[in-house]
């Protein structure tokens, strides 16, 4: 299809207001995180602080353990991105292609639990967690979070695209099952799969309420939740907040431009030719 | 390898897909499975793939039986209506895929692959990935693969039906080329009985389930055992003459009686269009329509519940409602009961 230069401009020109506003609140929260204290409250507000205070991040970095909630934030990220990657192939291959009894019922069962709202199991998590002892402890942080429903729903529905003759022709060729899922449907699931871990990173790496519930130490601490000391009873100091969450923003944008091929193509939902 | 089938049957929940076949198909042979969508082609093909485990009867591969051995010990390879290679793979790695699954060496597997797509004329394309490649390519690819670890049998679903009608013309000629300098035992499903018919040494036709023929293919369309064969194959369609059976003695419409030794019943007459002519004497019959096809000229007759069809001699011509007589030789009727079975004629 041909679109002519007039409908391209108007394009571009939609798409480029589009992505400043989205920009907006980014632009805000670096301006903000290099103003004065004086400065961040003041009407008309200033996008350009008379003086850049990049003392400000210093500041933020000393108000808190930043580098232990640093650590915990990674390892919660890793080890949780994983194991979902994990559950989720072997639970997609699964459904998508062993046959076995109750299958079909088992897998509406679990479409299921996505209706239910994730709040209401706040609380019989925190009872269980708690009586296994693992309250206060990386088990609470990662565990809870290694499988996803909402993922097996994904890389099943992809893997059902994946030809049926594929499977037979691996087995011909002396494929197991499991050498058949290792050399042949991941590497073909590779789009669906990075959305799901990009998923899975940036969800893990913003969660805020669940690691706030489990942790009472500043030890086990996350990052989204080490943003709380800069509100206080007295107030909240934005120019210190705004500095740290520009640092806490920064590996996933590293993280984003690395794998913007791949996000573009899973949520594209890129088939294959056949 | 001879591959012999005894008493096969696969059922799907309450689908009865393949039906009791029985069939010995010779070694070195390229077999074609023809017959009408649904019969059970594939089916039989994937339980001699060991894919499908038959729910009854066995499978013998020379005189080991193989029904209850896994795909990739039965020593087959096979080659799908779709082709299936694997898509992130490079031509090269998809055909060294098998020989990588048995562990063999890579540079000897290397080697291998290299060999078996020079035999198939693709060596050309071995670092093209197979969207990159057309459908024929993509279908000699197919082929390599099935064939790189030296199988003793080759089994192809449907490998041609993706394909233009020029192109199936070659490869069909292609895969009988290559099937005769390995002179490997390779058994062929096609819907198409043209293709059946030209490159096989033994056509199995099915219906249903059933194995309808196993025979050489001018078997097939001169002598056929079953009224379902004698319809399915050939192209104009067969036609039928009621007649009857009076006494050991055959009433044939077109004026003459032959001695038959069968019960007194009515049975139908079939006589292939090119063995019906104009006479002076036999069935009188309306012309409904004369066509022309490639170079030949096709006159339908009859009515409209029993048209038949018969090509006209050269200088011949017939007009548009004009009544004719028909006659066939009594060495071109073919005699079958109501229910379908073949009634032989005695010399
Ligand atoms: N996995 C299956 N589950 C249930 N029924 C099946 C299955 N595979 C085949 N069948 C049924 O068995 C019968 C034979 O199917 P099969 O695929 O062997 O036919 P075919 O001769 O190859 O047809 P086509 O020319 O259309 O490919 C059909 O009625 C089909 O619906
Ligand atoms: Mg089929």
């Amino acid at each position: 299809m041909k679109t002519s230069p007039l409908s391209k401009t108007f394009i571009y020109v939609m798409l480029g207001i589009g992505s400043i506003l989205m920009l907006l609140p980014f632009v805000w929260m670096i301006s903000t995180s290099l103003k004065s204290g004086n400065e961040v409250m003041i009407m008309p507000p200033v996008w350009i602080p008379e003086t850049l205070r990049f003392d400000n991040f210093v500041a933020a970095f000393e108000k808190a353990p930043f580098a232990t909630y640093f650590v915990n934030s990674v390892i919660v990220m890793v080890l949780s991105t994983l194991g979902e990657v994990i559950t989720t192939i072997l639970a997609a291959y699964a459904f998508s292609r062993l046959n076995f009894w109750g299958k079909d019922a088992l897998f509406a069962l679990l479409v299921g639990t996505m209706m239910v709202p994730g709040e209401v199991l706040l609380v019989p998590n925190f009872v269980l967690l708690s009586d296994l002892g693992w309250i206060d402890r990386y088990e609470a942080l990662i565990i809870p979070w290694t499988a996803s429903i909402f993922s097996i729903f994904l890389l099943r529905q992809f893997f059902l695209k994946i030809p049926k003759e594929l499977n037979y022709a691996a087995r011909v060729d002396g494929c197991t099952n499991f050498r058949f899922l290792w050399s042949i449907m991941i590497p073909i699931a590779k789009p669906a799969l990075i959305t799901i871990i990009l998923l899975k990173a940036i969800g893990s790496w913003n969660a805020f309420l669940w690691p706030l519930i489990v942790t009472n130490s500043k030890e086990m601490r996350t990052l989204p939740v080490g943003l709380t000391s800069f509100s206080t009873e007295a107030g909240t100091v934005y120019e210190l907040l705004m500095a740290a969450s520009t640092m806490i923003i920064f590996p996933m944008i590293i993280l984003f431009i690395f794998l913007q091929k791949y996000i573009i193509k899973g949520i594209a939902g890129a088939g294959i030719k056949g | 390898m001879t591959i012999t089938l005894h008493n096969i049957s696969m059922k799907f929940n309450n689908t009865t897909a393949v039906n009791q076949l029985s069939v010995t198909i010779p070694k070195g042979e390229l077999v074609s499975i023809l017959g009408p969508s649904g019969c059970g082609k594939s089916t039989t093909l994937f339980m001699l793939a060991g894919l499908y485990e038959p729910t009854g009867g066995s499978i013998l591969f020379n005189d080991k039986d193989v029904t209850k051995l896994t795909p990739e010990k039965r020593g087959i390879g096979m080659v799908f209506q779709n082709y299936a290679l694997y898509p992130h793979m490079t031509v090269l790695q998809n055909i060294m895929f098998p020989l990588k699954m048995h562990k063999m060496k890579k540079a000897e597997a290397k080697k291998k692959a290299i060999e078996m797509a020079k035999l198939v004329e693709i060596d050309h394309l071995l670092d093209r990935k197979p969207s990159m490649l057309s459908g024929g390519q993509q279908q000699r690819v197919a082929i390599a693969r099935a064939l790189v670890r030296e199988p003793e049998i080759l089994l192809l679903d449907e490998p041609l039906s993706n394909l233009d009608a020029r192109l199936r013309l070659t490869m069909r000629e292609e895969i009988r080329r290559i099937q005769q300098a390995l002179k490997i035992t390779t058994v062929f499903v096609t819907h198409d009985q043209e293709e059946a018919l030209s490159i096989s040494d033994h056509v199995l036709l099915m219906n249903q389930g059933k194995l309808m023929q196993f025979d050489v293919p001018s078997n097939l369309y001169d002598e056929p055992n079953h009224r379902f064969v004698a319809s399915f194959i050939g192209s104009p369609s067969m036609n039928y003459f009621d007649a009857e059976i009076v006494d050991g003695t055959l009433k044939t419409p077109f004026g003459y009686d032959l001695a038959i030794e069968a019960p007194n019943q009515s049975v139908q007459i079939a006589v292939r269009p090119e063995n019906l002519y104009l006479s002076t004497s036999g069935l009188k019959e309306e012309v409904r329509l004369v066509e022309r096809v490639g170079k030949d000229t096709l006159a339908v007759i009859g009515n409209d519940t029993a048209k038949k069809r018969l090509f006209l001699q050269k200088g011949e011509t017939v007009e548009v409602g004009q009544a004719v007589y028909v006659q066939a030789d009594k060495d071109t009727i073919r005699v079958f009961q109501k229910t379908g079975e073949r009634i032989y004629i005695k010399e």
